[in-house]
């Protein structure tokens, strides 16, 4: 049997060595990049 | 007494009651409360025998013995090397941390990692706390079962499934994920469906998971009469967000079981592929889309493909930023349409939308003491079938076939001063300028022996057209506080001096065409719902807000007041493409009353109600109240819903409806759930679901029934009955939350 | 009990309204909402720079369809609830003044034409913020004004 369940960023499933994944992989905070429309905001 | 051996170097801790050694054979007997602690492991034992020289260990009497992995192993005799890496147990029982059972004559300890049992019973079932011997709801037992460290499964071979007790399948093996594992490849549980016309179907899906951050599920489903239908999932996750491929396909095997000559009757070979994607680009901007490609027009609705399934498909793509104050909305719109009409008139009368922008803009610093927001909408459509509806001498034309783009700019000031003595004085300013161009068939030319419009309607050209409004909104907030409660009743007045609105009805409606007057637009400075009406002519609204407050957790508000036109031309009085404002209660100089009310309670009772009431006798011409409980055990509401007469307007009937939902929890394991739609006037029930489900430990189950009375066929499908049967472990859906 | 106007000159109401730090809006309607009361509390004069009071406010807003049409899977009108769950901190001693919930409901009518009804149930969306903004600025005002 299989299961299904939530995937994980790529950088976050590269840190998890095994092709399952680990459990407590944290998730990375993403970076506030700039976009060319952030003056409207 | 304790045997200290240093934890640091790795060594084994033991201590126990008494121990005794034994030099020459350089052995150890520990007797009472032994307890050993090495390398992640803990032992609790009755009596070990160590033999230091061999590195064996040897237990008896209530063993427990806790893995680094969280596993529980209890067992009566254990025969281990002493780095618990291999060895032998006897009669155990093993308790995973995500709360599964093995329990097994002999087991076999294999390289630290993996862990061989013989005629091992497997589940997830807790055992009945009365009588622990009555067999769990369900558990498999299996001739050998070995619990894999490296591939983190759980093997069971010539394995025979028991339902409460009763043997229901042989599997030569299976294999099922261990608690570290969030994903793994292999076969999920089956759902079962019941859907009119397309027979009964059980589906089977096979999950595979491509990399921590790719996979794929493909879900045959067998239906009685129409055959085989393939549904496919392919899921990708990026580091900024996510893409979803869905494909579907059927080969029908008798679509004459659908009414004749429908979209369904009039295919074979038909299915859909659709992908979604959502990105954000940072904390304040995403990005989007949903588009969605099929065979005919009423796949995906016939065979409720997951992500499809609507009666309206909204195909769409998204550019969204929210920031701290200001929004921004870029989006187009294809509307697909999913009925049983071969032509597909009703998605040929759509507007499709490329683009409709809305910036909403708020300046951060005041300027002159006040606050200065602009809105600005785009928005461009086409159409290629007109949307007229047959109305006597007013006919209403929801869709022009052509093109229609609208730019749309307005600026509005307002500040508020705070008056001696408690009165608030607000000012408002405003002004908007909109940019059009219309080249659509003009409603007098789509039928003229059938339809005819009375307004003069502007075609074939590029307009300009403006809106400047003076107002001014008086308060007089009154606090009532008593030792319990607080009330604040505030009377409040607004007038607003414009000019008329320019070419009104002489455009065409397609983003202002809802319009009902009720208590939240009563204060609005233009109170139609879109830009292509504006509203003009000189306008005063008089009211009152009453919102009290308790101590003891209820809360009550209302609103109460009416809208009188006192020059210029009444916007709610024009013609207009679809008629808006005619039968609204604002077409004449003196409006109909309108009134809101709330009442929140602390025991999860809460009412909210609107309604609009005849000016002359009081009589309610619209009415919308709801009643609802959310609870521990239950949840429900109930709403109703009335619209008198709009003969112009909407329907020349009145109508009246009851909708009622609800979700009782029986107890923690059994819950109820159902709605329906009472239509009072013809006395008919219509949108009805039903359903229960059972829930513990290691069973969800789930079944659903509901239909709909399509009584001119607009639906392929119109009862449906949904079970869903799951053995926590054993091929488990867990997404979200 | 005691009757008096809310912005009565000596009480210090106006003041502590103009000086409130709402917390931030994940969805437009939540925004909606927030705008409305920064301007209903500072009378256009904006957020302050310090503020000696927090509301953290969680809006919701749900749509539901009305009317059913049993003959051709439509529904001929709908309403737009949008609710607030909100707590009033005075920041000085981080006491919480009053928290509580309020919604409010507006009306639209629907046709087939899709559009048409996504706009509509937008500017419902917006009145329905409007006012629930008021309602919770009320709270906020019996609050303070305590």
């Amino acid at each position: 049997c299989g299961r299904k369940g939530d995937l994980d960023p790529p950088s976050v499933a590269a840190q998890a060595d095994t092709k399952y994944g680990k459990q407590g992989a944290t998730q990375p905070a993403q970076p506030d990049k700039p976009f060319v429309l952030d003056p409207l905001l | 007494q304790e045997l200290k051996a240093p934890e640091s170097d790795g060594k084994l801790l033991l201590a126990a009651d008494d121990l005794v050694y034994n030099r020459d054979l350089n052995k150890v007997t520990a007797v009472g409360a032994v307890q050993i602690n090495y390398a992640g492991y803990k032992l609790v034992a009755q009596k070990v025998e160590y033999d230091q020289k061999s590195g064996r260990l040897t237990a008896t009497g209530n063993i427990e013995l806790v893995e680094p992995s969280g596993n529980r192993v209890y067992a009566d005799a254990m025969d281990v090397t002493d780095t618990f890496a291999d060895g032998f147990v006897n009669s155990l029982r093993i308790e995973t941390p995500d709360n599964t059972r093995l329990v097994a004559e002999s087991a076999e300890r294999v390289g630290d990692r993996d862990m061989i049992l013989h005629n091992g019973v497997y589940t997830a079932c807790l055992p009945c706390a009365e009588n622990p011997e009555k067999p769990p709801l369900w558990q498999v037992k299996a001739q050998k079962v070995i619990q894999n460290g490296e591939t983190h499964t759980i093997r069971l071979e010539n394995a025979r499934f028991e339902f409460l007790g009763l043997p229901l399948v042989y599997l030569p093996f299976i294999e099922v994920p261990d608690h570290t594992v969030k994903r793994k490849s292999g076969f999920l549980f089956p759902t079962m469906r019941l859907n009119e016309n397309v027979g009964f179907g059980v589906t089977v899906p096979y999950y595979y998971v491509i990399s921590g951050s790719m996979d794929a599920t493909l879900s045959p489903t067998y239906f009685s009469e129409q055959g085989l239908l393939l549904e496919g999932e392919f899921r990708q996750r990026f580091e900024t967000g996510s893409h979803t491929l869905r494909f579907a396909g059927i080969d029908q095997r008798d679509p004459g079981t659908f009414t004749a000559n429908t979209s369904d009757a009039l295919e074979d070979k038909r299915g859909m592929v659709q992908s979604v994607g959502a990105f954000r680009i940072n904390p304040r901007w995403t990005f989007g889309w949903d588009v969605m490609l099929q065979s005919d027009n009423n796949f995906s609705h016939t065979y409720d493909i997951t992500g499809a399934n609507g009666s309206v498909h909204t195909n769409t793509a998204y550019l969204t930023g929210l920031g701290r104050r200001n929004y921004f909305d870029l989006r187009a719109f294809y509307f697909d349409v999913q009925d049983a009409d071969p032509a597909s008139k009703r998605e040929d009368r759509q507007a499709k939308v490329f683009p409709t922008l809305d910036y909403d803009y708020t300046a951060p610093q005041p300027i002159a003491g006040g606050e200065l927001t602009v809105k600005t909408n785009l928005t461009h459509i086409s159409r290629t079938l007109d949307d007229t509806v047959e109305n006597g001498s007013f006919d209403r034309f929801r869709g022009l076939p052509g093109e229609y783009t609208r730019l749309t700019s307005e600026a509005v000031w307002q500040r508020t001063l705070t008056v001696p003595g408690g009165l608030l004085l607000t000012p408002i300013l405003s002004a908007r300028a909109d940019g059009i161009n219309v080249d659509m068939t003009s409603p007098n030319a789509i039928d003229p022996a059938r339809f005819g419009y009375a307004g003069d309607f502007h075609n074939n050209d590029t307009l300009a057209r403006g809106m400047v409004t003076a107002g001014l909104e008086a308060r007089y907030p009154i606090l009532i506080s008593t030792a319990s409660s607080s009330h604040i009743i505030e009377p409040i007045g607004q007038i607003f001096v414009r000019p008329d609105e320019q070419y009104a009805g002489g455009l065409p409606n397609e983003d202002a065409q809802s319009f009902v007057f009720d208590g939240t637009n009563l204060f609005e400075r233009d109170k139609f719902s879109g830009f292509d009406r504006m509203e003009g002519g000189t306008r005063a609204n008089l009211g009152i807000r009453y919102t009290g407050s308790f101590d003891n957790g209820w809360g009550l508000n209302g609103v109460f007041g009416q809208s009188y036109h006192l020059a210029g031309l009444n916007s709610f009085a024009t013609e207009d493409l679809v008629n808006a404002g005619a039968d609204s209660g604002l077409e004449e100089d003196v409006s109909d009353f309108v009134t809101m009310f709330g009442v929140e309670t602390p025991f999860g009772i809460s009412l909210t109600g609107n309604m609009r009431l005849d000016k002359d006798d009081f009589s309610p011409e619209r009415t919308g109240a709801t009643l609802a409980y959310s609870g521990d055990f239950l949840t429900s509401s109930v709403t109703y819903t009335h619209i008198s007469s709009q003969p112009i307007y909407a329907d020349s009937t009145s109508t009246d409806e009851v909708q009622g939902s609800a979700t009782v929890a029986i107890n923690d394991n059994w819950s109820v759930f159902g709605s329906a739609a009472w239509d009072m006037n013809n006395n008919i029930v219509s949108k009805r679901t039903a359903g229960f489900s059972y829930t513990n430990e290691c069973l969800v189950f789930t079944l659903l029934y509901s239909d709909d009375r399509d009584v001119s066929n607009t639906s392929g499908v119109d009862r449906k009955i949904g079970a869903r049967l799951t053995f926590r472990t054993l091929g488990d859906i867990n997404i979200g939350g | 009990c005691q009757v008096r106007p809310l912005y009565d000159s000596e009480g210090a109401t106006a003041a502590r309204l103009g000086s409130i730090s709402f917390s931030e809006a994940s969805t437009r309607v939540g925004q909606e909402v927030r705008n409305r009361l920064i301007f209903l509390t500072s009378g256009g004069a904006g957020e302050p720079a310090t503020a000696d009071y927090d509301v953290d406010l969680k809006v919701s807003s749900s749509v539901s369809k009305l009317l059913l049409i049993d003959s051709s899977d439509t529904a001929r009108a709908a309403k737009v609830t949008v609710s607030a769950t909100y707590s009033i901190t005075r920041n000085s001693d981080s006491q919480i003044l009053k928290s509580g919930r309020r919604s409010a409901v507006a009306l639209v009518d629907y046709s087939i034409q899709e559009f048409a009804n996504t706009r509509a149930v937008l500017d419902a969306e917006d009145r329905a913020a409007k006012e629930l903004a008021e309602l919770v600025r009320a709270d906020i005002a019996t609050a303070l004004s305590r």
